[in-house]
């Protein structure tokens, strides 16, 4: 039998997410492939609707990495994503989708290995889950 | 145009509230009915043999019947414009928030277990009453739709100038504004939530915008035309008018609002979990219209 591998969608904020990224790979971290990364200038930026969109067309799970609280770039926009992502779980777990599936975390330009192993437990985790039932 | 237009109102699964506010957008509505427009074939309202062809039908109501399915492809046919009237039509409706559960729970539930029925067969009926559907879809999934007609009941301006539209022959629009755009109660001002409230423990202000309370309010994802008029009433919107125009989901837009609109430093990420179903909220009308459509686990 073939190994699932989980599509996984990330967005990621120029400021610090993606900057740890980019950190990572210079870093030669290793980290599981299946992550698929959308540069955002903000967290904040992110609607409701593009999780949902992924998650519609078949993603398996939804990361969203920005910075530490109190570091945003444009000040608040972290917060305000991490209140999106608490009623997106809520409304997900109606929708009868685990909400596991649906991350919100934190790594700074410097973390190049937080992000490594932040991304390595998300996938970890969504292997644990199986594929999601929206799957076409 | 001389001849006058048939016009046949079909009910589906409703309530029956939509052949009201038919009837209720008087006095405008006398000016053509009987004149332009006569009523050919309306079950719930006078007793006539069905035509074999009309002008116009009005379906009100949503699919939840094999009987409903047949009932839309043969007046699709018959009819030369097709409206799809009132929420349950055109987006699912209340009816529509039955999505979460299968029909088989839905009929045991209603058949045995619900409080006060004593059923002495011990299984649903099985003769004499049409199947259910599967799920309940909008009509546009069914059949193609000429005119949408939202609301419930959709408001007497709208049913106005559907008829007037119709004689005319000029195009029929809805509102490209959201229901915050006609709220008394907009002040224009940005809105900053200092508490969640909840409606039935707080005091309430009516002067005051109710989001801004902290009352769930669907204005801002709710596509205008209404007036706002249960505002006006002193009642939070509920989300009958679908979706605003360039929102194609009405819990990803509430989301999206309530989030940056609660004050970072008085309102805590535990207020907000605890905000009850809110699916059920959000999606009040439009369940099987949202972006998920019928892929929902149920329960």
């Amino acid at each position: 039998m073939q190994k699932f591998s989980p599509k996984i969608v990330s967005f990621l904020c120029n400021w610090c997410g993606y900057a740890a990224a980019d950190l990572a790979g210079t870093m030669r971290l290793k980290y599981p492939v299946n992550v698929k990364i959308v540069r955002v200038m903000c967290t904040g930026r992110i609607d409701p609707m593009h999780i949902l969109k992924a998650f519609e067309y078949g993603a398996d799970g939804v990361l969203i990495i920005g910075c530490h609280p109190g570091d945003c770039h444009y000040l608040t926009g972290n917060y305000k994503t991490e209140r999106k992502v608490l009623m997106l779980k809520s409304l997900l777990k109606d929708l009868g989708l685990n909400d596991e599936r649906l991350e919100f975390n934190y790594a700074s330009a410097g973390e190049g290995e937080r992000f490594a192993k932040i991304v390595t437990d998300f996938v970890d985790r969504i292997i644990k889950l199986g594929p999601s039932f929206l799957k076409r | 145009m001389n001849s006058k237009f048939k016009l046949a109102i079909i009910s589906l699964t409703s309530c029956a509230g939509c052949e009201n506010a038919i009837l209720n957008a008087s006095p405008e509505i006398l000016d053509f009915l009987g004149k332009d427009i006569e009523i050919v074939y309306a079950p719930i309202i006078m007793d006539s043999p069905p035509p074999s062809s009309v002008d116009i039908v009005i379906v009100t109501g949503a699919v939840r019947t094999e009987e409903d399915e047949k009932k839309l492809v043969e007046w699709r046919d018959k009819s030369k414009i097709f409206v799809s009237f009132g929420s349950c039509s055109c987006f699912g409706g209340i009816p529509g928030l039955a999505n979460f559960f299968s029909s088989d729970t839905l009929l045991k539930y209603s058949y045995l277990k619900q409080l006060g029925t004593i059923n002495v067969n011990n299984s649903p009926p099985s003769n004499g009453i049409p199947n259910l559907t599967d799920y309940i879809k909008p009509l546009r999934d069914y059949v193609k739709v000429d005119l949408y007609v939202p609301g419930c009941p959709p408001p007497n301006t709208l049913v106005v100038n559907l008829f007037k539209s119709i004689i005319s022959g000029e195009k029929f629009t809805l509102s490209k504004k959201s229901v915050c755009d006609e709220c008394p109660l907009n002040t224009g001002k940005e809105k900053v939530i200092s508490k969640m409230r909840r409606w039935a423990f707080s005091k309430v202000d009516k002067d005051k915008c109710f989001l801004e309370q902290g009352f769930i309010c669907l204005g801002p994802a709710t596509r205008g035309g209404c007036g706002a008029r249960c505002i006006k009433a002193g009642y939070p919107c509920r989300g009958c008018m679908g979706p605003a125009e360039n929102c194609e989901d009405q819990a990803a837009k509430m989301i999206s609002a309530i989030s940056s609109a609660t004050s970072i430093e008085e309102v805590s990420t535990e207020d907000l979990t605890k905000l009850l179903d809110l699916a059920g909220t959000f999606y009040r009308f439009t369940l099987p219209f949202s972006i998920f459509k019928r892929k929902i686990r149920r329960g």
